[in-house]
């Protein structure tokens, strides 16, 4: 099965991917914050996107990759957009504003993924006092994200298998509700025998 | 005879929410350093007993580990005896990089991080793992994800340990080297595995069960090579026992 498309650049021997894992966090948090404190979008945004596009290009993540990666904001601030349309008396300015300012934001935090393996990440984010729950509920959704992607795969080819060429819209909603929910089943009863796993090396709810 | 018991269980019951009773009245022993096999046919309540051994499951009947009965009190303190090593080493490997999980057990233990660091060092290049620290378990093949997932269990030293089905789904070589491993292991091991040949190798005696029940124990190559025994309770005659009786 396929694993790399989480961090796939992550490992890539930039000078950028060389930096230690907090400075680029600590980067890109500050960079947001910039972002948010940024009242005028034209000349203040026109400098943030230019410092992000050689960030981008110096650490040779290919751009395409990361613009792609960055739309998965668009749904969410399509939502936002349709309400600041409607509740603005003239919200033209505002919404480029906004929708820049998220924009730039993920594209940041996707550079960071980009140049930082997952557990480099963590360990800075421990650095910075983040609360170990935090950390190791982060850690586990990494970790399983890429077996709950490959169980969904192999239903989907077992559904594959056995659909004999008809259309997925052929075969109804119900059929997806279905496998989802015996997804979210299998994934409900590996967490107990993850929890088990966890029991037996010595972990209790109060944490360490 | 003055035997040091490892594990006494007397009248282990266990019924699913559902209502189905996956383990009904079992009692044995095991000895200190004796090393012995559970087999049976699919849904026999072996992996069920497993997890009741380890006060996972909620039991009714008395398990006593060194003398010491196990309670849901006393649980955490008495799993610090016991090593399992799942099945599927997905469940057991959870954490982002090897390193980090075989640590995550004597991290919880309170030991000091220099300990942690030696022992976690000591026992991957036990188990042939040098190298594995940084790697992260979704990258590794299935045979090196059990290896690892065996570092996470033995370098805590348990003294008692438990294998759920070790060698299935491991390639020829993969299950020969996995053998070799536990047959270096010493301590109390209790070994559940359709793996018969593996059973014959390593242990000295086994327990058959079925339906939930105990149907018999006994020195493990007079049960093995009984084929009515066997062949009633879903299990085979191994053929090397087969071959040996051929050729005699």
């Amino acid at each position: 099965m396929k694993h790399d498309f989480l961090d796939k650049y992550s490992y890539l021997n930039s000078p950028l991917h060389r930096l230690p894992a907090i400075f680029k966090l600590v980067f890109v948090l500050v960079y947001i914050l910039w972002l948010i404190s940024l009242g005028e979008w034209r000349v203040g945004y026109s400098i943030a996107g230019g410092l992000l596009l050689v960030l981008i290009l110096f650490s040779q993540v290919p751009l395409t990759y990361l613009f792609l990666r960055s739309l998965v904001i668009v749904p969410f601030l399509a939502l936002i957009l349709i309400f600041m349309a409607i509740s603005q008396p003239e919200p033209g300015e505002f919404m480029i504003l906004v929708s820049l300012r998220a924009w730039l934001s993920v594209l940041a935090l996707v550079w960071l993924i980009s140049t930082t393996p997952f557990p480099e990440l963590l360990k800075a984010m421990r650095k910075l006092r983040i609360p170990s729950i935090i950390l190791t509920l982060l850690g586990f959704i990494y970790r399983y994200f890429f077996l709950l992607s490959d169980e969904g795969q192999r239903m989907f080819r077992s559904v594959k298998m056995r659909s004999f060429g008809r259309k997925k819209s052929q075969m109804g909603i119900k059929t997806y509700a279905q496998i989802l929910g015996t997804l979210f089943l299998r994934s409900y009863e590996r967490s107990e025998r993850v929890y088990q796993a966890m029991l037996m090396r010595g972990f209790t709810e109060e944490g360490r | 005879m003055n035997r040091k018991w490892a594990l006494e269980l007397k009248n282990v019951s266990y019924q699913y929410p559902d209502g189905h009773q996956a383990l009904k009245e079992i009692s044995f022993k095991v000895a200190a350093g004796e090393r012995v096999g559970i087999i049976g046919p699919n849904g026999a309540g072996k992996t069920t007993l497993l997890l009741a051994i380890c006060g996972l499951i909620e039991f009714k009947g008395e398990i006593k580990i060194f003398g010491e009965p196990l309670t849901s009190t006393n649980s955490h303190y008495l799993r610090r005896k016991l090593g399992l090593l799942f099945q599927d080493p997905n469940d057991q490997l959870f954490m982002p990089r090897i390193y980090e999980d075989v640590a995550f057990g004597p991290k919880h233990l309170g030991w000091s991080e220099e300990e942690i660091q030696r022992k976690v060092k000591a026992t991957l290049k036990k188990l042939g793992l040098e190298g594995f620290e940084s790697r992260s378990g979704h990258h590794l093949s299935f045979g090196e994800k059990k290896r690892c997932a065996l570092a996470t269990v033995l370098v805590m030293e348990p003294e008692i340990l438990l294998f759920d089905e070790p060698t299935s789904n491991l390639d020829p070589r993969a299950r020969r080297e996995f053998i070799n491993i536990l047959k270096q292991i010493l301590g109390t091991q209790i070994i559940i595995s359709h793996d018969l040949e593996m059973i014959l190798r390593l242990t000295s005696r086994v327990i058959i069960l079925d339906k939930g029940k105990k149907i018999c124990e006994g020195e493990t190559r007079e049960i093995l090579s009984n084929p009515q025994l066997m062949e009633s309770h879903g299990l085979e005659v191994p053929a090397s026992l087969l071959l040996k009786s051929y050729t005699s």
